[in-house]
């Protein structure tokens, strides 16, 4: 996982995408993710991946780290894909296509979007104990990351890391897992004080202010919409989309996410 | 190996629907066995052990990443160790970390973890050492969440349409060797049997891995702080 790098991405970056609505992203990703499920053929699925792609390059992010990013959490597609290889090559392929345009929407939706104000949106669905739960494991993943980050440094720098001694290797990490645990625990306890002497009563404040829904918006969007609307049309009619028509939106698209991309800056 | 993050797009709609309704009666329920409790005061801990579960999975050791899911259940307990999941399993889909549409699924079988690792730290402790409880209780718990994840890759591949036919009923008459075969290989060539064993040969790594750095990790939160795993000093 690299949140880290995520984050920096969101906070840092100033493309079309980062400039688009919170709203309208969270839309387009989610009209992405319902063509994922619903998309059954290859020419389809190959073209929203690319799709997707292309958004990334649009919002100034590097595609191959994404698609890196993308890739890493696949053992379980990959076991799942191999599983399917009974039935042919071309439904592991499908599967692996899926799983990578997902993840790839879903990381373009937050490489684009600060923290707040994509855990604000999510969190209106949600009970405000999940909510501030949210905000809070957000904001202390970093502090901790940090902590074991410096412990792993301190580690290697002692030789604490050494080839084939297993039980020797877990003592190490095993304890700097625990110190870590204590750190944490005293850390929410210390949190809690300072917290409660701010004024806390039970309600974290949050952003639910969002950029207003503009022209960026509306590429990232309709491009999402045509590919569901395609999905649909064919699971309803059984008949698939020509290559040359993804070819055609493909282009229409980039052309598109180019100009702006160039206009923007 | 039971750490494996479903992505969207995999298993049918009927089944993730199923698992996002099962995770919110379940982080319902868990919600509702703290109602007594002052949750203001929980927030923060909730937060850093969440927290605390995202860093162990950014970590790598060897290709295998630590889950830490049993000894936050055994600090958190086991209903808030069922939210601190839910938390974990939304952030990660936010990073592509395992699908959205899965959460649900993916929060289930987490928060058994938890929730499992829990009891049966529980109840290993009366009987040994904080540390050999926690070893022994991380190992039972991953081999258990394995089976779950198993259980819910074998649901995917049950083609709800051969389900009324009279084929499958035929199946079902005969031997249970017969309906077991066949439940093995359907689905459209997937092969259960090879995601199984691939599961469990990779599972048994990652188990021992996690089981060593639990063990350790408590056995040294014991010495250090005892009444963070529930034990008075």
């Amino acid at each position: 996982m690299d949140i880290a790098r995520i984050d920096y991405w969101a906070a840092s970056g100033g493309s079309v995408m980062h400039k688009a609505s919170v709203p309208s992203k969270t839309l387009a990703t989610a009209a992405v993710i319902a063509t994922v499920i619903i998309g059954s053929y290859l020419p389809l699925l190959a073209a929203l991946y690319l799709m997707v792609l292309i958004s990334i390059r649009a919002a100034g992010l590097p595609v191959v780290k994404v698609m890196v990013i993308s890739v890493l959490p696949g053992l379980f597609t990959l076991l799942f894909a191999l599983s399917k290889l009974g039935g042919g090559l071309l439904i592991p392929v499908i599967i692996l296509l899926k799983a990578f345009t997902a993840a790839s929407a879903m990381i373009l939706l937050l490489s684009t979007t600060p923290y707040n104000e994509i855990l604000g949106f999510v969190g209106k669905l949600m009970p405000r104990v999940l909510r501030d739960g949210l905000f809070m494991t957000y904001r202390s993943f970093f502090i901790l990351l940090n902590l074991m980050n410096n412990f792993i440094t301190a580690l290697r720098l002692r030789g604490g890391f050494q080839p084939k001694k297993f039980w020797r290797n877990s003592g190490n990490i095993g304890s700097g897992v625990g110190i870590l645990f204590i750190n944490a625990y005293d850390k929410s306890q210390r949190l809690y004080d300072v917290m409660s002497i701010r004024g806390y009563s039970g309600r974290l404040s949050g952003t639910h202010r969002y950029r207003a829904v503009s022209a960026n918006d509306l590429p990232y969007l309709l491009a999402a919409a045509v590919f569901l609307g395609e999905a649909v049309y064919a699971m309803q009619s059984s008949r698939q989309g020509s290559l040359y028509s993804f070819a055609a939106v493909l282009i229409v698209y980039t052309f598109t996410m180019e100009v702006l991309r160039f206009w923007k800056r | 190996m039971s750490h494996l993050h479903i992505p969207d797009g995999l298993l049918p709609v009927w089944l993730w629907v199923a698992g996002l309704a099962a995770a919110a009666i379940a982080v319902g329920f868990s919600l509702f066995m703290l109602r007594k409790v002052d949750l203001r005061k929980k927030i923060p801990l909730l937060g850093m052990m969440s927290a605390m579960m995202l860093v162990g999975m950014s970590i790598e050791v060897v290709p295998y990443h630590l889950n830490l899911s049993v000894i936050t259940g055994i600090i958190l307990g086991p209903w808030l160790a069922m939210v601190a999941s839910l938390i974990v399993n939304l952030l990660m889909s936010l990073v592509g970390h395992g699908g959205v549409t899965v959460v649900g699924l993916n929060t289930l079988v987490i928060g058994f973890e938890g929730v499992m690792g829990y009891i049966l730290f529980s109840i290993f402790r009366k009987a040994l050492k904080p540390a050999l409880s926690a070893a022994a209780a991380t190992f039972l718990t991953l081999f258990m969440s394995t089976c779950l994840m198993l259980l819910i890759v074998f649901l995917g591949n049950i083609d709800l349409n051969i389900a009324s036919t009279s084929e499958l009923r035929e199946v079902m008459e005969s031997t249970p060797a017969g309906f077991a075969k066949h439940i093995i290989y359907s689905g459209g060539g997937f092969n259960l049997k090879f995601f199984a064993i691939a599961s469990f040969a990779m599972g048994l790594i990652g188990w021992t891995i996690e089981s060593a750095v639990t063990a350790f990790a408590v056995g040294f939160i014991d010495k250090v702080k005892p009444d963070i795993i529930g034990r008075r000093s």
